[in-house]
């Protein structure tokens, strides 16, 4: 007798790459919300193990002083900021005397060094959403250092693609001391009421 | 003598056994004080379950409960003690990392036996929060990692949202367990969110996300939620006209002209709603409003054979004086109200236990039918008997605050608490009165201490037990000096019967028991825990 029933036959090789992959990927088919199907859930590119963020700031582009800001997270809700950058008398025309000792600004060869240091609060967590500073900054300008301490307060979003984008508003005191003999501003404090713009990137 | 020796040794072990636990009477245990090491301490303690051999508990972190901001380095951790002589077993902290990401702890629950971890996950790029369960194998302690994700909160469509919250309810028989998730804003109003009813292997049993059919023109806050043993959900919370009047009912005044201190006063100017979402995901409510009495306090239980009942208190309209109790049952089917009942009190009852002083400054306000009680009452969930009657737990308390400091030392507030007597008001099932009575106690406290103040509760075989320290009369105790305070138990029978006994006289001498910590335990009894800076210890009363 020879039929199908009686003959032994040996499993071909596709059965056993069947079974090869039935036991190997068993966890993911049969296995209900495993390990491998929360990763998903864990996948935001890396923003939460990210701790740094270099940014420009908007306004401060605006006020001739071209800084780059680092921001680090330290701890789950708090960062600190340090910015550096230049100013130099082919900024922002505002920023500037039109004259110095009677020689047109414009003339004079001037790059001075800028820095900023801030330390951030975020509620919801670094780095975004509502967010409150502390922040101190020198601006060297040609006629006067301008030095800024004020409290500020703002919110910081991520963008698609790690870009962060923040806007904050500030208030704190100015202190005007004018760097050129003779002055050609008038040195003093003052209050003011600083605004800040600035596109980032999580590193 | 081998044999001897061999016994004596034998014996040593036994002997260091019984002196780590110091039995009071026959039914009441306290374990030895355990030191807490530098590098393992903990600030708070929750009990969790018990199985025939052991307890489980967790360690909360000192940074959990204060300074959320900085953070610390100490974990939450899940411990094991030793049902007998209350000492620790094993304590291991839980590692909430999953593929190098951080977690955040949100609870710990304990449904059908099981001891599960959620914590939640925000995915700051996909815009979501995610809420995960794990289970904790109470041989190593030791979280599964098996992780399932099982309730999730959109964010993207809200910038201005302040946090997601995850909070949660077990039934009564311990085999529900209710998910309650919310993105709330900087008002602490919902803006999205939903509830999810899970049974005891975590299948998902009821999931609703729509918003309440809340009044437009009016204010609700959350009072409570629980699940039922049926899965069923209950909301409660009270609807205030504005906000003006949300504001009033926690505004303090001033009690006396000049430098009196401020006393938090009642107002009827809030009314009751309760909404229910049985399993076919159908939402009902129920208005307390319509009656000829005004309902100051309201509670919700559902006894073993599902029945829901709204217990509470109620004054006449536009007064907060209580006058009795009301109680009713909520008929899921038909949505309405039936068996409504109101109880009155009688003056006697009102003023038994205060002092006579109290009493006839009472008297004269009721007499001249004067706002007289500027109490507020906790309500304890009910507790039900085998017939179906069930027993209304009432604590009136007392709060307000002093300014203490000078120029020097510079200002600060301190917030006091009276606790008073304990109502204990019985109802047979159709909401008639049968039968009340007090447990008398007073409980001053100041702001940390509070944990010393109230009472915990359990049942067994239609008695209650109320476990409470007294403080000394007018001095108010504060965190770690309890003075001269005294723990009590008393247990009141079917019948409204009451004998109460002194357990620990002198807590200045001992640790101060906290006793709305107490924890029923499945093998019989309750457990309550105690501890002051470092050092803590247990206290184990068998039924």
């Amino acid at each position: 007798m020879n039929n199908c029933f009686s003959t032994k036959k040996t499993p071909s090789l596709v059965f056993y790459v069947l079974c090869f992959c039935l036991f190997t990927f068993s966890k993911k088919v049969f296995g209900q919300e495993t390990e491998e199907d929360v990763s998903q859930y864990f996948d935001d590119a890396g923003i939460q193990e990210a701790k740094n963020i270099l940014k420009v700031d908007m306004m401060s582009i605006i006020n001739g002083d071209y800084q780059l800001l680092w921001e680090h997270r330290f701890a789950k809700k708090v960062s600190f900021e340090l910015g550096l950058g230049n100013v130099s008398n082919k900024g922002f025309r505002g920023r500037f005397p039109e004259f110095i000792t009677g020689i047109p600004a414009h003339d004079i060869s001037y790059s001075r060094l800028s820095y900023a240091i801030a330390l951030k609060f975020y509620p919801a967590g670094v780095p975004e959403y509502l967010f409150y500073s502390i922040n101190y900054r020198k601006r060297p300008y040609l006629g006067a250092d301008v030095y800024d301490f004020y409290l500020g307060s703002g919110y910081q979003f991520i963008l698609k693609t790690r870009l962060t984008f923040a806007a904050g508003i500030g208030m704190g005191f100015r202190n005007i001391q004018a760097n050129t003999d003779p002055a050609v501003v008038s040195s003093g404090f003052s209050t003011f009421f600083p605004l800040q713009l600035s596109i980032g990137y999580i590193l | 003598m081998k044999k001897i020796t061999i016994i004596y040794l034998a014996l040593i072990p036994l002997i260091f056994t019984t002196l780590k636990a110091q039995t009071v009477s026959q039914n009441i245990i306290i374990g030895d004080e355990i030191k807490q090491s530098f590098k393992n301490g903990f600030y708070d303690l929750e009990i969790l379950t018990d199985d025939e051999e052991y307890f489980y508990a967790l360690e909360i972190p000192f940074t959990a409960v204060y300074s959320m901001s900085i953070g610390g380095s100490k974990k939450y951790a899940i411990a094991k003690y030793n049902l007998e002589n209350l000492q620790p077993v094993k304590s291991v902290p839980l590692e909430l990392t999953f593929e190098g990401k951080d977690r955040k702890y949100e609870f710990i629950a304990v449904v059908g036996g099981e001891i599960y971890l959620f914590t939640s996950f925000q995915n700051q790029e996909q815009k979501k929060t995610y809420l995960f369960v794990e289970n904790i194998d109470k041989n190593t302690l030791e979280a599964s990692k098996s992780l399932r994700k099982i309730a999730e909160l959109d964010y993207s469509e809200y910038n201005r949202y302040k946090f997601a919250q995850f909070e949660h309810s077990i039934s009564e028989d311990e085999s529900k367990i209710m998910i309650r998730y919310n993105l709330l804003d900087k008002g602490n109003s919902i803006i999205n969110g939903g509830f999810k009813v899970f049974d005891s292997n975590l299948k998902e049993l009821l999931k609703y996300e729509e918003p309440l059919p809340l009044k437009e023109d009016a204010i609700f806050t959350f009072s409570g939620y629980e699940v039922l043993n049926n899965g069923e959900v209950i909301i409660l919370g009270k609807y205030f006209d504005d906000k003006r009047s949300l504001k009033n009912s926690t505004k303090m005044k001033k009690k006396y002209f000049l430098f009196g201190p401020r006393v938090s006063r009642r107002y009827p100017n809030y009314h009751y709603q309760a909404y229910h979402i049985n399993s076919r995901n159908q939402l009902l409510g129920y208005s307390f409003d319509d009656f000829e009495h005004y309902i100051t306090d309201l509670i919700i239980g559902s006894s073993p054979s599902n029945e829901i009942i709204a217990a509470g208190l109620y004054s006449d309209i536009g007064k907060m004086n209580v006058k009795g109790t009301f109680t009713c049952e909520l008929d899921t089917e038909d949505n309405k109200m039936t068996n409504i009942q109101f109880n009155d009190l009688d003056f006697n009852y009102l003023t038994k236990g205060l002092s006579e002083r109290e009493s006839s400054k009472l008297n004269k306000l009721y007499q001249s039918k004067k706002e007289f009680s500027t109490n507020f009452f906790a309500l304890e969930d009910l507790v039900f008997y085998e017939d179906g009657s069930y027993a209304l737990l009432a604590e009136p308390f007392y709060s307000d605050y002093v300014v203490r400091g000078n120029q020097q030392t510079g200002f600060y507030t301190v917030y006091r608490y009276q606790f008073k007597n304990i109502w204990v008001l019985k109802h047979d099932k159709s909401g008639e009165l049968e039968w009340k009575n007090k447990v008398i106690k007073r409980q001053y406290v100041e702001d940390g201490a509070i944990k010393y103040a109230s009472y915990g509760v359990n049942s067994f075989d239609d008695n209650i037990q109320f476990m409470y320290n007294v403080t000394q009369p007018g001095i108010f105790t504060k965190y770690g000096n309890p003075k001269k305070a005294s723990l009590h138990q008393t247990i009141i029978n079917e019948n409204g019967e009451l004998s109460t006994k002194m357990i620990l006289q002198d807590q200045r001498e001992t640790l101060p028991f906290y006793n709305s910590d107490l924890k029923e335990l499945k093998s019989g009894g309750v457990l309550i825990f105690s501890n002051k800076g470092r050092n803590y210890k247990f206290l184990r009363v068998k039924n």
